[in-house]
């Protein structure tokens, strides 16, 4: 079998450089990787040092000449531009998850297999790949300068400054901010501030889970009732996870340090893989996405509010119009024409006055009440006022919650004729439907869940008959008024999922994801491919990363979307209304997909402070003896059993 | 000739081409051609054979006529406005004397009717019969005829095609739908009961007690003719009564006619071996 | 040289039955003796359409068409037309072979194979009465397409006369052959001696694999199986298939508490069939009505004994020593006779094994598709030149019985004649490109021979 080198190509720049010394070409390879290439050596310091595995030569050039002569012949090349991982750049053979791994929801997949041949295809053995070694390769390019940096520290002979060679240096805003600090590295003033900050990040959190379990009790859980809650809760949630997002970033960044000398030892190789960038780097996005998020919900909060507190008056007057029309002047009219034969069709006369008179009762009260009080201009005004407020203060988002709060407390009366049309509905649509099975001499077995035959006793069948033909006939009416209420349940309801979708598209959109992807594409991978390069004396590719589709990023998107039209647009709303089921917004269940990422358990709090107490000591051992390499080794296997 | 005689067997290599037809059908087929010119002397045209087609005949003229009366005890309360009242306390009586004197038949009985489903069937009449008044009082009428036809044909149409059991449940709660959308246009409760009450009586648990009984016919058919004089004058029931009489003795021997020359049937009999038009046909599971 | 042979029916795979295996076995046997074969079908959504290949070169179009009721297309005489014409025209057929009365896509097939001036066949696959509307319409459809149609073959003897009263057709016109089995596949699956050790432990069972209409005799297995249930402790039975009359055996084992003693198996595909026939030892088809029978074909292959019903074509397909019949389709005799059979069983009268290889030799497909090609050079041979001349065919119509059926027939066949000069303007048949046969095995395996020196 034919070998595959991978070749980085900053290396055929710092060719030219060699232009008239015999070069050998010094590669990597691991027990399960490929060979990778590292550095270009003069032959000259090569030929008395024998390198010990896991270096060795693959390849050597003669002075003035263009062409390498491979040790492997038949052996193909892949070209590759290193990544800079500093810079947070990697090859990923998959996609990386932008939501947390036991969040994700699969039905997007599924639908590529719902052609059933396709499947089959996809199975076959002869079509799987079965190549092993291009997931721990691909992992090794992905550290590909610290192994270079590896390489030279144990093999010092052989390290040549580069004249003009490709430079590594990292210019990160971090070491800006260390170096200004560290004037006050080590003293009493930096102690002090990290117990300050340490106890009030310690406080938040604890407030913070305290409100969220509150707020999620389990007898009385409010955020299925409120926005406003659920978005509390949201907020609580975020905080509470952003110290442990912190902690695993921080940790992945304290392993990438330790690496160099850790892979000398090929045994310790394996768990380099496992710390790939690929399971820590998605937090990284999770976190900054939140951060970046947060501080955008409060700009758009202020423009809001200035809006709102601008033309509080205009907003308070149309508002106070839309109210008074929809809320009671064309629910009356309705209620009172349904007793009225509406559009000819004749309904029962007792049963419609009776339910007419019933909701207009309703109607009135509730109107002059509550509703006539809240939606005077009056109060409308002071209302945006506080939305404005609370918009400035803590984000759109609030703003918009509690508008949607406002709404659902305004229609509550709408809900409960919904409620109880649907209701009567439901329970004469079950009767009409036992009674059609007992007309055709059947019978619902329940427990056997299958339509039996049935012989009836005759007073079985007469009253059976008699309720049925009642039942049937006064259908129409409850009907009619079922229809009507449900429709205006549906008015409202659409209005609040159009408010909130607003919010969680303030709440989730993956701003900070899509940046990344304008600004370097190979930050952000979403597989690999090989492009095949013109042929010289070997076969020549080139492994190029792909960036993460968009439509991945707004996956939840597409899922979200999916279960609202499903839910409420389309034959799915149509038969649950005829099977009279309730339609309402289960924001429970509806939002679920985009607290994709925020896991499902926040983590106790007793657990989060242990585990801070921990990193704080070893970021303290780490401070003092970073040198010393088994110590390190030890610190990462810590860390990861936490 | 030393040709083995050709024998109707699908699994045996015979010396005979495929196209071989047998020569006993062949000879069947030619007895039944001259049968058939035969038309006189037809097994089916016998007396037994006229006297099951005719009493078939007469199965459903009854159903036709029970079902009638359904309308005439409608019209002579809604057209009318009579007080169904005296009718109805007559026609249980009468009904509760058979079932009196027919006690001795006590199985076939108590599984028609005991005193609890009777009680249960008054008071549930009792109780719904306002709501049934009110219910089609918006509803134009002839919607409410128009309905309640296509009904009767349906319940017509299941109780004479089938006697299973299963079927008769559908026919009973037809016959009950018919009665109680037509009961919706009365105007009194009473009247609704009654209405309900008498033709339940007359048209379910009659029939279950007197099976086949000429009296009934007799007078069923008094009753209907007595209703068509009353309402429509002499002539009609002059009419009536002659397409009655068409119906009864000209119908049936017009049919068998149709059944040898059209249908070709050459047997009355359908299971027997003889018949050759309905030896195809499917053999009808004899469930003894 | 073999003939261009087209089949059109409306049953073929992915529905299974009867007709759809006789004719893919058929179809594949007539291939092997160097014919081309293509078949004609509807198209069965959402994924059976367009052109298929199956095994051997043997071409599937199915042709998008309206279905009516239980895959049988919505029948006007003229609708598919264009379609088979083109087809035909393709194809270069010369033999249109259509199967089954009950389909349309057959009938019509068979008045555009006339209509194109191509020799004509037709199977039928079952029985009618002639009592009720449906049959009458069938009857009288068949009678108008057969009228031209050079042969009709049938499958069984009973079949056969049942045409003949039907349609009126000259019998020597009529072929009986009969289905067959691929026997290897209805093997017994246990030797002789194991079979009475486990009678002897487990007592017998009784398999019964149908779809359960009330015309299978549906109403009288759910009354049998109590009967016999209670005469004989040791006897169970496994009942496959489904239908209307599911319900019904579901009641009655509940009724009866038979739970352990008969299994529901419900819907049992094809190739499980065997399976389900190997475990049982008596074969029970109580069937009102059966053309030919397969299944009683299948189930003596697998070693059962066999009770069964007289009706139809059943007493010409099997010898009688592997059959116990009931004289009528009545309860007691059906009991009688399973009781017979189980005697028979006890005293382990009956050797199963014997029986297939037996039925190996009565039944083959090979041997019907060569009986089957008797009658296509038949054909050639009998031809007259006008025989499908239009102005003979229209002749032949007027011959018919039925004063108002006969000029409808006329009428029918005009309009046929010229929608066929219609379409000869429009679409003329010289611009209908010709499809490339599949090569044979024998031209195959030529050419590679000549390459190779």
């Amino acid at each position: 079998m034919s070998s595959t080198i991978f070749w980085p190509l900053h290396l055929k720049y710092e060719e030219d450089n060699y232009s008239t010394e015999d070069v050998t070409a010094v590669a990597i390879q691991l027990p399960e990787t490929d060979p990778v290439v590292l550095k270009l050596i003069p032959t000259k310091l090569c030929k008395d040092n024998e390198l010990k595995p896991p270096y060795l030569s693959v390849a050597t050039r003669l002075r003035n000449c263009k062409e390498w002569q491979f040790i492997d012949v038949q052996c193909t090349i892949v070209e590759f531009k290193a990544p800079n991982i500093s810079m947070l750049q990697f090859f990923s053979i998959k996609p990386i998850l932008l939501t947390l791994p036991d969040r994700t929801v699969d039905s997007g997949c599924a639908k590529l297999y719902s052609n059933k041949n396709i499947e089959k295809i996809c199975e076959n053995e002869s079509l799987v790949s079965t190549e092993s070694r291009l997931q721990p390769t691909i992992s090794l390019l992905n550290i590909y300068f610290t192994q270079l940096l590896a390489f030279q520290k144990q093999y010092p002979t052989y390290n040549i400054e580069n004249k003009k060679g490709y430079s590594y240096n990292e210019q990160n805003i971090w070491n800006l901010i260390k170096s200004i600090m560290s004037p006050i590295k080590n003293t009493k003033v930096d102690e002090y501030m990290n117990y300050i900050i340490f106890y009030i990040t310690i406080l938040i959190y604890f407030i913070a889970e305290k409100v969220s379990i509150i707020l999620r009790w389990r007898n009385f859980n409010i955020v299925t009732f409120s926005q406003t809650f659920q978005q509390i809760d949201l907020k609580c949630q975020q905080y509470c996870y952003f110290p442990i997002q912190y902690l695993r970033i921080t940790k992945n960044i304290a392993i990438r340090e330790a690496l160099p000398r850790v892979t000398t030892e090929s045994r310790t190789s394996d768990s380099l893989f496992k710390d790939l960038p690929t399971d820590y780097y998605p937090d990284y996005i999770r976190f900054y996405n939140t951060i970046w998020l947060m501080l955008n919900d409060i700009s758009f909060g202020l423009i809001l509010a200035s809006i709102l507190y601008q033309y509080k008056h205009l907003i308070s007057n149309i508002l106070h119009k839309i109210f008074t029309f929809y809320l009671y002047d064309l629910l009356k009219m309705v209620t009172s024409e349904l007793s009225r034969n509406p559009f000819g069709i004749k309904l029962n006369q007792e049963l419609s006055s009776f339910l007419s008179e019933l909701f207009l009762w309703i109607i009135e009260n509730s109107y002059a009440n509550f509703i006539n009080v809240i939606i005077s201009v009056k109060t409308l005004e002071i209302f945006i006022g506080y939305c404005a407020y609370i918009s400035s203060v803590f984000g759109a988002t609030f703003a918009l919650s509690l508008m949607v709060d406002f709404i659902s407390i305004l229609s509550i009366h709408i809900q409960l004729f919904y409620l109880i049309s649907r209701k009567i509905y439901f329970w004469q649509y079950n009767s009409i439907n036992s009674f059609w099975y007992l007309f055709r001499g059947k019978k619902n077995n329940v427990l056997r869940k299958r339509i039996d035959h049935h012989d009836f006793e005759l007073d079985q069948l007469l009253m059976g008959t008699l309720l049925f033909i009642i039942l049937m006939f006064l259908l129409p009416t409850v009907l009619a008024f079922y229809i009507s209420y449900a429709s205006f349940q549906l008015v409202i309801i659409l209005v609040e999922i159009l408010i909130e979708s607003l919010i969680s598209l303030l709440n989730h959109f993956p701003l900070f994801a899509l940046l990344l992807r304008v600004k370097d594409k190979e930050r952000i991978p979403g597989g690999i491919y090989f492009e095949m390069e013109e042929p010289s004396n070997v076969l020549k590719f080139k492994l190029k990363s792909k960036p993460l589709p968009i439509s991945m990023m707004f996956k939840p998107y597409a899922e979200l979307m999916n279960t609202l039209s499903s839910s409420y647009f389309g034959s799915s709303l149509v038969k649950k209304l005829i099977r009279g089921q309730t339609i309402a917004v289960n924001r429970n269940k509806l939002y679920q997909v985009l607290y994709s990422s925020l896991p499902i358990q926040s983590m106790s709090f007793d657990d989060i402070l242990k585990k801070f107490m921990y990193a704080e000591t070893i970021n303290m051992t780490s401070g003092i003896n970073s040198n010393n390499p088994n110590n390190v080794i030890s610190k990462n296997s810590e860390i990861s059993t936490l | 000739m030393g040709k083995v005689e050709w024998k109707r067997l699908l699994w045996l290599q015979q010396d005979y081409p495929d196209n071989y037809t047998d020569q006993k059908f062949l000879e069947k087929v030619k007895d039944y051609e001259n049968k058939k010119l035969d038309y006189a002397n037809s097994p089916y045209l016998s007396v037994e054979n006229y006297r099951v087609v005719r009493s078939d005949f007469l199965n459903f003229f009854q159903t036709v006529l029970n079902t009638s009366i359904i309308y005439i005890i409608f019209a002579y309360i809604y057209i009318y406005d009579k007080d169904p009242t005296v009718v109805t306390v007559l026609v249980t009586s009468v009904i509760a004397s058979i079932v009196l004197f027919k006690e001795h038949d006590k199985d076939q009985l108590s599984s028609l009717l005991n005193l609890k489903s009777v009680i249960i069937i008054i008071f549930s009449m009792l109780t719904l019969s306002p709501i049934l008044k009110s219910l089609s009082k918006t509803t134009a009428s002839d919607s409410v005829w128009t309905l309640s036809f296509w009904l009767t044909l349906w319940y017509i149409s299941s109780i004479s095609s089938s006697k299973e059991i299963k079927t008769s449940n559908v026919s009973t709660n037809l016959l009950v739908a018919v009665v109680s959308i037509l009961s919706s246009r009365l105007s009194t409760s009473t009247h609704v009961f009654c209405f309900l009450f008498l033709c339940i009586q007359i048209n379910v648990v009659l029939p279950n007690l007197l099976i086949s009984s000429t009296v009934l016919f007799m007078l069923s058919n008094s009753f209907a003719y007595m209703f068509i004089t009353h309402a429509l004058g002499w002539m009609y029931t002059f009419c009536i009564t002659l397409t009655t009489l068409l119906y009864i003795w000209l119908l049936p021997k017009w049919f068998i006619y149709w059944q040898v020359h059209y249908r070709m049937l050459d047997d009355a009999n359908t299971s027997s071996k003889e018949a050759l038009l309905t030896s195809w046909d499917a053999k009808k599971p004899i469930l003894d | 040289m073999g003939y261009n042979i087209a089949m059109i029916s409306d049953f073929f795979y992915p529905q299974l039955g009867g007709v759809e295996f006789h004719m893919y076995h058929l179809a594949q046997e007539l291939i092997k003796l160097g014919n081309s074969v293509i078949i004609v079908v509807h198209a069965y959504s959402p994924d059976r359409v367009g052109v298929r290949y199956l095994s051997n070169g043997l071409k599937v179009y199915y042709v998008p068409y309206f279905v009516l009721h239980r895959e049988t297309t919505f029948p006007n005489v003229f609708g598919t037309f264009p379609w088979v014409r083109n087809i035909l025209i393709r194809e270069q057929i010369d033999i249109v072979h259509t199967h089954g009365s009950a389909s349309t896509f057959s009938l019509e097939g068979l008045l555009c194979g006339n209509t194109l001036g191509l020799k004509t066949v037709f199977t039928d696959h079952s029985l009618y009465g002639f009592g009720n509307i449906t049959s009458i319409w069938v009857n009288k459809l068949l009678t108008f397409s057969l009228t031209n149609t050079d042969k009709v073959i049938c499958v069984s003897n009973t079949c056969k006369e049942n045409m003949i009263m039907r349609t009126k057709v000259d019998p020597s016109k009529m072929y009986v052959i009969p289905n067959a089995v691929v026997s290897a596949d209805f093997k017994p699956t246990e030797s002789a001696q194991d079979k009475e050790i486990r009678h002897e432990r487990e007592g017998c069972k009784i398999v019964t694999i149908n779809r359960l209409f009330a015309n299978k005799g549906a109403d009288l297995l759910t009354h049998i199986i109590p009967i016999i249930c209670s005469l004989h402790s040791d006897v169970e039975f496994i009942i496959a298939g489904d239908g209307p009359k599911y319900v019904d055996f579901q009641q009655m084992i509940e009724k009866n508490r038979l739970e352990d003693k008969v299994t529901l198996l419900g819907p049992v595909p094809h190739e499980k069939v065997r399976d389900v026939m190997c475990q049982g030892d008596i074969y029970l088809h109580a069937s009102l009505t059966e053309a030919f029978g397969t299944v009683l074909v299948e189930a003596a292959s697998c070693g059962l004994l066999i009770v069964t019903t007289t009706v139809g074509g059943i007493p010409e397909v099997l010898p009688s020593h592997m059959m116990v019949y009931a004289d009528d389709t009545s309860v007691t005799k059906l009991v009688e006779s399973l009781n017979k059979a189980i005697k028979i069983l006890k005293e382990n009268k009956y050797n199963g094994s014997k029986v297939h290889e037996e039925i190996e030799g009565m039944y083959d497909w090979s041997l019907i598709a060569r009986r089957t090609m008797n009658v296509y050079t038949g054909i050639f041979e009998n031809a007259k030149p006008d025989d499908k001349n239009w102005l003979t065919m229209i002749k032949k119509f007027n011959e018919r019985d039925g004063i108002w059926a006969k000029h409808l027939y006329m009428l029918c066949g005009i309009v046929e004649y010229l929608l066929f000069l219609l379409f000869e303007i429009l679409y003329p048949s010289k611009n209908i490109e010709l499809a490339p046969k599949w090569p044979s095995k024998e031209v195959v395996s030529n050419r590679i021979s000549h390459s190779k020196y």
